[in-house]
């Protein structure tokens, strides 16, 4: 099992802090379950980016969701895949530097998308056993 | 001649009505083969009363009767088995001096066989009679035996045709006059025949039940139970159905009692017979009869009533064993009739008694109920209620007062303790410092409200009762208030609770505990209230709650800002941790930059957090 086939096709990371992006895309590459790395610290881009690609083609698709942003918020970030009905080949990881229990019951309202809600900082074990990677 | 066999005799004879009878040709052709085959110028067939002998048919005489005297035949039945035999009657001292020998028809020669009808009584004879003497041959007289018997069979013909007749006769006079109704039906009761009495009975014509069936016109209560009754005909030969209601013509119901009576054998018949009478006259007095008898021995025997009648003066006319056992110590002397009914009752109620018999004699009939105090022989007063009612004489005019009273003191006792709680209830009302109410469940009208309630809402007692729990609410709480209502109904729960928005008579709003108990209050189904202002107790705790919204915005801002750099520096110093060839030197330089430019970011926050906090609670304290 040297040779690992990546889980998914486009990896997002969605943090305002491109710190936190740049670790995050060191451990998805470390442990190589993504053909692609993309990274956004404006959330709205990282939304539309990622409108455009399940227009044509379906792609599977992670993505690494901050919650306190200053443009968007993660929470508002959610709303939206639900609002506009996006593809379920869509994942969200929840990571987030808050403690509150709050929050991730939040993120509990949107099941549909969100595989797990993480508090910071993202750990590669963790990663893995979220995804069920071997 | 005139023992019993001889009067049956008799009475055998005259039932043939054959005495005085016109001549008939049978008899005739009887007595005319007599006289060829005997060869003798007489033949008679002679009937013999006690005091003659009528000659029924007669060939050669002209009389047609002689005395008995005279009869050769009265000798011949006296000895009914044989024939009667004179062979030459001039020389029988019997008959010797007979004038029917001396003289006219100059009998001489007399041979006659008794007639014995099927009762056995030789009713007279078939003869023959010569004017000489002679013998009769063998052979005659087997002849005039069976011609004998010709004549008897005759009469018994004569017999069964009359009964026959007579019953006929009979019927027809039951059926045509008189009270019963005959009508024969088929088994589905459909009218065959009706005698012409129905339209005496029931005003209907015979040929208006043609092709109807009974129970058209039988009452639907006595529908099931004659229906019944005629079922079990189909075993039985005749029953009497239970007296049932039919419709007559004019449309009122007559009760009618009717034996019926299966023929449905009989080919001449081939139906049930119905018997019917009209017996309403009967019933209807039964039943009063009945109706009076249970009351007034009910009445009589009561054990807990008193019963008594007084003249129109108030004296005692009449007075029950009940009345006497209890009020009978008033009148020492026992004597209880005649004497005043006045003193068995307390003074104080004297006025009442007269005003109530006045109402009666007013309005006679008509029952009056009065309550009264009475004495008790051991010092008490109880409480009595009666039925007061102006009998009159058959000229309507006001003989007696009939009075008819109960021991109400238990009962009164328990009220007054009922009202006492009441009171007690009231004081705990009135005296509460809390408001509280009555109001109607159905109505939703107050019924009572306390002092505490009129201080704290501010309407007057009056105003109040003219309004319903709803005004003392704004309108944003009347689906609140309906809910709860509908549910204390739906679910019969005996309490209720909750929080409601109130509104005082000067518009301000006041928020309230509810505590309430249902009750049956004035004969209706209420609920108790229990109102509890906590409006400052309620802005109190919103103060509270203000307060920690304001912490747990600070929780929040720790949480994600003063852990943002945090966090970040422990996912840098673990990927520095990590001995991976995929970070370089250049990198790890790069990762100890961002862990430096981290720590100071979070020493800022913590300067701004703690900054912020001063403030605020400066703030609070200076707010209060």
């Amino acid at each position: 099992m040297d040779e690992k086939e990546p889980v998914y096709d486009i990896v997002f990371m969605v943090d305002d802090d491109p710190i936190v992006n740049c670790v995050h895309q060191k451990i998805v590459r470390n442990i190589g379950i993504a053909n692609e790395i993309r990274s956004f610290t404006d959330p709205r881009k990282a939304l539309a980016e990622l409108r455009s690609e399940l227009c044509h083609a379906k792609k599977s698709m992670l993505v690494l969701l901050d919650i306190n942003m200053p443009e968007m918020s993660g929470f508002e970030f959610l709303e939206f895949m639900e609002l506009e009905d996006f593809n379920l080949n869509v994942d969200v990881i929840v990571v987030t530097s808050s403690i509150c229990e709050n929050d991730r019951l939040l993120a509990e309202l949107h099941p549909r998308f969100v595989r797990d809600f993480v508090t910071k900082p993202l750990k590669a074990e963790d990663l893995k056993k979220i995804i069920a990677y071997p | 001649m005139t023992d019993g066999f001889e009067k049956k005799r008799i009475q055998d004879l005259k039932s043939m009505k054959l005495l005085n009878s016109l001549p008939e040709k049978e008899y005739d052709d009887i007595t005319s083969l007599a006289a060829f085959i005997c060869n003798t110028p007489i033949s008679l067939i002679a009937l013999v009363t006690d005091t003659r002998q009528f000659f029924k048919s007669r060939q050669g005489v002209d009389v047609s009767e002689t005395p008995i005297e005279q009869s050769f035949c009265a000798y011949a039945i006296k000895v009914p088995q044989k024939p009667f035999i004179v062979e030459d009657a001039r020389k029988d001292m019997r008959f010797k001096d007979n004038p029917l020998v001396t003289g006219q028809p100059n009998i001489s020669f007399y041979a006659g066989i008794p007639l014995i009808s099927s009762e056995g009584n030789a009713l007279g004879t078939l003869c023959v009679i010569d004017n000489k003497p002679r013998k009769l041959e063998q052979k005659q007289l087997e002849a005039l035996k069976s011609l004998a018997n010709q004549v008897v069979h005759l009469f018994e013909l004569r017999k069964k045709r009359m009964e026959i007749e007579q019953s006929e006769k009979r019927f027809k006079g039951l059926v045509q006059s008189g009270s019963d109704l005959i009508a024969i039906l088929d088994f589905e009761a459909n009218y065959q025949y009706v005698s012409p009495t129905s339209v005496n009975v029931l005003g209907i014509t015979p040929e208006e039940f043609m092709g109807k069936n009974a129970f058209e016109f039988i009452h639907p209560d006595d529908k099931e139970a004659a229906y019944a009754s005629l079922l079990r005909l189909e075993n039985k030969k005749q029953l009497t159905l239970k007296p049932f209601r039919f419709k007559h013509g004019d449309g009122s119901w007559r009760w009618i009692e009717a034996i019926i009576t299966n023929l449905m054998e009989d080919s001449a018949i081939g139906g049930l017979v119905a018997n019917s009478r009209d017996i309403t006259e009967r019933i209807l007095s039964e039943e009063t009869l009945k109706k009076s008898e249970a009351y007034y021995r009910g009445l009589y025997n009561s054990q807990t009533n008193y019963v008594l009648r007084t003249d129109m003066e108030g004296n005692y006319t009449y007075a029950n064993k009940k009345f006497i056992e209890e009020f009978g110590w008033l009148y020492p002397d026992g004597k209880i009739l005649g004497k005043n009914s006045m003193p068995s009752i307390m003074d104080y109620h004297h006025q009442r008694v007269e005003e109530k018999v006045g109402q009666c004699i007013a309005e006679h009939g008509k029952v009056f109920k009065v309550e009264l105090d009475k004495p008790t022989s051991d010092g008490k007063i109880i409480t009595t209620l009666w039925d007061f009612v102006c009998i009159v004489d058959p000229e309507g005019i006001p003989s007696e007062i009939q009075c008819i009273g109960l021991d109400i003191t238990a009962r009164i006792k328990a009220e007054k303790a009922v009202k006492e709680s009441e009171q007690r209830y009231s004081d705990l009302f009135h005296l509460s410092p809390q408001p509280m109410w009555v109001y109607d469940i159905d109505t939703l009208k107050f019924m009572d409200v306390n002092e505490a309630a009129i201080k704290h809402y501010r309407y007057s007692y009056e105003e109040f009762l003219n309004m319903t729990i709803r005004e003392i609410r704004p309108k944003s709480e009347i689906p609140k208030l309906e809910a709860a209502i509908l549910q204390l109904k739906q679910k019969e729960k005996s309490y209720s609770s909750g929080e409601y928005l109130h509104k005082k008579k000067n518009g301000q709003e006041i928020i309230v505990e509810i505590r309430g108990n249902i009750l049956f209050y004035k004969g209706k189904k209420a609920e108790v209230v229990l109102a509890t202002d906590i409006t400052e107790r309620y802005n109190h705790i919103k103060a509270i709650e203000a307060q920690n919204e304001k912490l747990r915005k600070i929780a929040w801002t720790q949480s994600h800002v003063v852990r943002a750099p945090l966090a970040r520096m422990m996912g840098l110093i673990d990927l520095l941790k990590e001995d991976s060839p995929s970070v370089d030197q250049k990198e790890r330089e790069q990762l100890l930059e961002h862990v430096f430019q981290s720590a100071t970011e979070f020493d800022e926050i913590v300067r701004n957090i703690v900054n912020t906090t001063q403030q605020n609670s400066e703030n609070y304290t200076l707010g209060n």
